[in-house]
């Protein structure tokens, strides 16, 4: 077979077509051998590194060691992490030691330059560190990645602030966390958990009065993290003047204090099933002798949810007995709500 | 009038132009696909840079009611069931439906987990088969077991989600092999973004590896030619197919296998089809279309993890039948949501998705099979040179292999699962057989599959679980839709 005096344009470019991504398969295929072959390499080296740091970590959560080898830039990234860890998971003055090692060993000034001149992955190994190290050099670095599109990126570099000041973090970072929907509400909680409802309760707050209703619920959800007697005051107002389905149900989420109570079976009524399901849970821990009648008459609820919720708070009620509970069960002449109550009964039965 | 076969030479250079574009469109649609799989892999793996490191967020996953519709399963369901209650998660609860099973798989999870008859007041949210009872463990509070007339999986399935009790659910095939953190893996998007409505996740070929207590212990290749070659399609599948339309919220298929839904965004599309032949395409085709047409925000999200293992058929005969009848599955599930494709509000998923996968999946067989032959044909009987014959399968199957070594690169840039240099090797063997006569094999069967479906003829519905036919174990795990 001859390819050499093709003259059909049609044989000339699916041969063309054919050579060249045969010629890029086999250059795939050299760049997965090289790839795997740098793989291994940096496998084996963290590897080793690993196994001689561990030992001195746990050395340093007793006291420092006197002779510390310099860290190579290769391993930045792996001491980074194996510090973040320890971080995360010892006691506080475990961690305060393990602050004075790398700073002993200018590690901080290391996770500056990587958040500087870092890959994505690296930035964020860097945000940690920083905001475990508590660095205010950082504070404006840091507070430009938190306005980052990079959803990760930005919300660690939110986590790192509020490491860093609580306070000042908040006022920054407040319209973000009630408005950027791609910051997930569970890790938000969780930040604001992490740095303490003492620090966090009144700015969260006084945030109700200036948050938009499109906004509302979220923050609202976010009041969880903080302190009751900071919270409860606006979620009780917000209760009181909100015709919002979505900011209500938000509320009676956050509501579970016996002061509460009136308020609380005042949504037992409400036209959405939503608000009455929340209703119908939040009662019970707020709920006094008398208060089982409201759950009751929800049992006879249209909605399977409602009839749930108000079976299992009726069944954990701390003032009715077992007998109680037979006695009301027999007295029943809804026949969904029967159902309900027996289902109820037998999920609180262990096993 | 004399009629020569050389007057067919002008219609034979158009055919081949036709056919060499339909493949160079075909192969570049998913290099294309690669790309964006790339930049999408990257961002997921710095997402995971922090993976090692405890979750400051632990605690927040939402429950999951784990869906495992079983029928005729009495010999696989005890251990299936007890692997599915050490899910490293927080929160869940698994319910087993026992579709109308004729042998003792009631029985079997009764003596196994002391199941006990539950008064539970059963919400019939989806229209289902009638259920006869439902149990609960004595053993694991929160296994429950609903025993119901046969139906069907997305009967079982629907009935599933009448019993759910929590916000999410995750539909399992019993015969999966998974990993402790895969609920966890496959949960996050949801965490990530309150509009994900489903998500799907790649599943990978288990032939060939250890399995210890119903988990992954040790990945090994399948010894069987048949299995390593489906390692490459899945991990084309997986890795671009569905990575590839994830970023632009455009990926058609969940795998039936393990996919985690928004229990009330499933409940508000009406179920599943109990008369469709893939109802996990078909479902979360519908859900594209109904909440894009509505201007609905929503997130269907691949997670690319390998957190799921199938096994795959090992014998040829199994292997035409379920590529048969996904193609069928594919066919009907894409016809049902036509409104999506080209749709004003189609977005993405209406306006590339769709075409891309009607072109090149549901008709992609008609134009391969065709291709081929006539090209053959052509060669033959002297309509076309063997140099151009030659230079046409050189394209054609070069292409193939193209896209097939890609798929390995995006694995060794990411998961690097096959970490062994044999395995590499024997892959990159794998990728040539896939390219000269597998592909081929399979898109004669698609296009068998692609005939049943207009002819209509074979009755519709499908079983609640693979296992029920022991002789398809794996007709059940939607894998690799060919790419």
């Amino acid at each position: 077979m001859n390819f050499d005096t093709i003259s059909d344009p049609l044989l000339r470019f699916a041969l063309a077509a054919g050579l060249t991504v045969l010629v890029l398969s086999a250059l795939m295929t050299l760049n997965i051998v090289l790839l795997r072959l740098r793989l291994t390499l940096r496998q084996h080296r963290e590897t080793r590194f690993t196994a001689r740091w561990r030992p001195r970590f746990l050395e340093s959560m007793q006291a420092i060691p006197l002779r510390l080898p310099r860290i190579a830039r290769a391993n930045w990234f792996i001491f980074l992490s194996l510090w973040n860890q320890y971080q995360e998971t010892e006691s506080a003055a475990a961690r305060q030691r393990l602050k004075t090692l790398i700073l002993q060993l200018r590690m901080d000034v290391a996770a500056r330059t990587l958040l500087e001149r870092g890959s994505i992955r690296a930035q964020l190994m860097a945000v940690l560190t920083l905001g475990h190290l508590g660095d205010r050099e950082s504070w404006d670095k840091l507070h430009s990645l938190s306005r980052s599109p990079h959803p990760l990126l930005s919300l660690s570099a939110a986590r790192a602030l509020l490491l860093i000041d609580a306070s000042a973090a908040l006022d920054l970072l407040m319209p973000d966390f009630s408005g950027r929907g791609d910051w997930s509400l569970a890790r938000v909680k969780a930040m604001l958990a992490e740095a303490g409802a003492k620090k966090i309760s009144a700015q969260l707050a006084a945030a109700v009065d200036s948050t938009p209703p499109d906004r509302l619920p979220r923050l609202i959800a976010l009041l969880a993290a903080a302190r009751y007697e900071d919270a409860m005051p606006r979620i009780r107002e917000v209760l009181e003047m909100s015709e919002n389905e979505e900011i209500l149900t938000a509320c009676l989420k956050s509501v579970h204090v016996p002061p509460d109570r009136e308020l609380i079976a005042r949504f037992a009524h409400h036209a959405s099933w939503r608000v009455r399901t929340q209703a119908a849970r939040a009662l019970l821990p707020a709920a006094q002798p008398g208060d089982e009648n409201i759950l009751v008459r929800l049992l006879a609820d249209p909605v399977w949810w409602v009839r749930y919720r108000a079976a299992q708070s009726l069944v954990a009620l701390p003032f009715l007995s077992n007998d109680d509970l037979w006695r009301l069960r027999w007295t029943l002449d809804d026949k969904f709500g029967v159902n309900m109550l027996d289902q109820v009964m037998a999920e609180r039965k262990a096993p | 009038m004399n009629w020569h076969l050389t007057d067919l030479t002008p219609w034979v250079t158009t055919m081949e132009w036709l056919f060499l574009l339909y493949f160079i469109g075909m192969n570049g649609g998913y290099t294309l696909l690669n790309l964006v799989s790339l930049v999408g892999v990257r961002r997921y793996l710095e997402a995971r840079a922090l993976d090692a490191l405890p979750h400051i967020y632990s605690g927040f996953e939402l429950p999951v009611s784990v869906l495992v519709p079983a029928c005729n399963e009495e010999a696989t369901i005890a251990a299936s069931v007890r692997s599915l209650l050490q899910f490293d998660y927080p929160e869940f609860e698994v319910v087993v439906v026992n579709d109308g099973s004729t042998d003792g798989t009631l029985a079997v999870l009764t003596r196994e987990f002391a199941l006990a008859p539950f008064p539970e007041a059963y919400w019939k949210r989806l229209p289902v088969q009638s259920v006869r009872g439902i149990y609960r463990s004595a053993m694991h509070p929160n296994l429950r077991v609903l025993d119901k007339v046969n139906g069907g999986k997305a009967d079982a399935l629907n009935a599933g989600i009448n019993a759910a009790r929590f916000p999410l659910y995750c539909a399992v095939d019993a015969n999966l092999i998974l990993q402790p953190d895969s609920l966890k893996r496959a949960v996050q998007p949801f965490l990530q973004d309150p509009n994900t409505m489903a998500t799907a996740t790649a599943a990978r070929v288990a032939n060939g590896c250890t399995v210890n207590d119903g988990f992954i212990a040790e990945v090994e290749l399948p010894g069987h030619p048949l299995a390593l070659i489906q390692v490459i399609e899945y991990l084309r599948a997986c890795l671009f197919g569905r990575l590839g339309w994830s970023p632009p919220n455009a990926v058609l298929i969940v795998s039936g296998a393990f996919g985690v839904y928004k229990k009330e965004a499933v409940v508000a599309a009406g179920g599943y089809r109990c008369d469709s032949v893939d109802e996990d395409m078909e479902l979360v085709l519908r859900l594209h279309r109904l909440n894009r047409l509505a201007g609905r925000p929503y997130r269907i999200t691949f997670v690319p993890d390998p957190i799921v293992w199938t096994e795959v058929p090992e014998s040829l005969g199994v292997l035409a039948t379920q590529r048969v009848r996904w193609q069928r599955g594919l066919a009907e599930s894409l016809l049902l949501n036509i409104r999506l494709l080209f749709h004003p509000r189609g977005g993405a998923a209406g306006w590339a998705a769709f075409p891309f996968t009607a072109l090149f999946e549901w008709w992609g067989p008609l134009f391969e099979v065709l291709a081929y032959v006539l090209m053959t044909a052509a060669w033959f009987f002297g309509l076309m040179s063997a140099q151009a014959f030659v230079a046409f399968m050189l394209a054609a199957i070069g292409m193939g292999i193209m896209v097939s070594v890609s798929a390995l690169l995006i694995d060794e840039l990411s998961f690097h699962i096959y970490h062994k240099p044999g395995q590499l090797a024997w892959l990159l063997g794998a990728v040539i057989m896939e390219n000269c006569g597998y592909r081929q094999l399979v898109a004669l069967w698609r296009l068998a599959g692609l005939a049943s479906w207009l002819a209509q003829s074979a009755p519709r519905g499908r079983p609640s679980s693979a296992v029920s036919q022991p002789h398809q174990a794996t007709a059940n795990s939607r894998g690799p839709r060919r790419s």
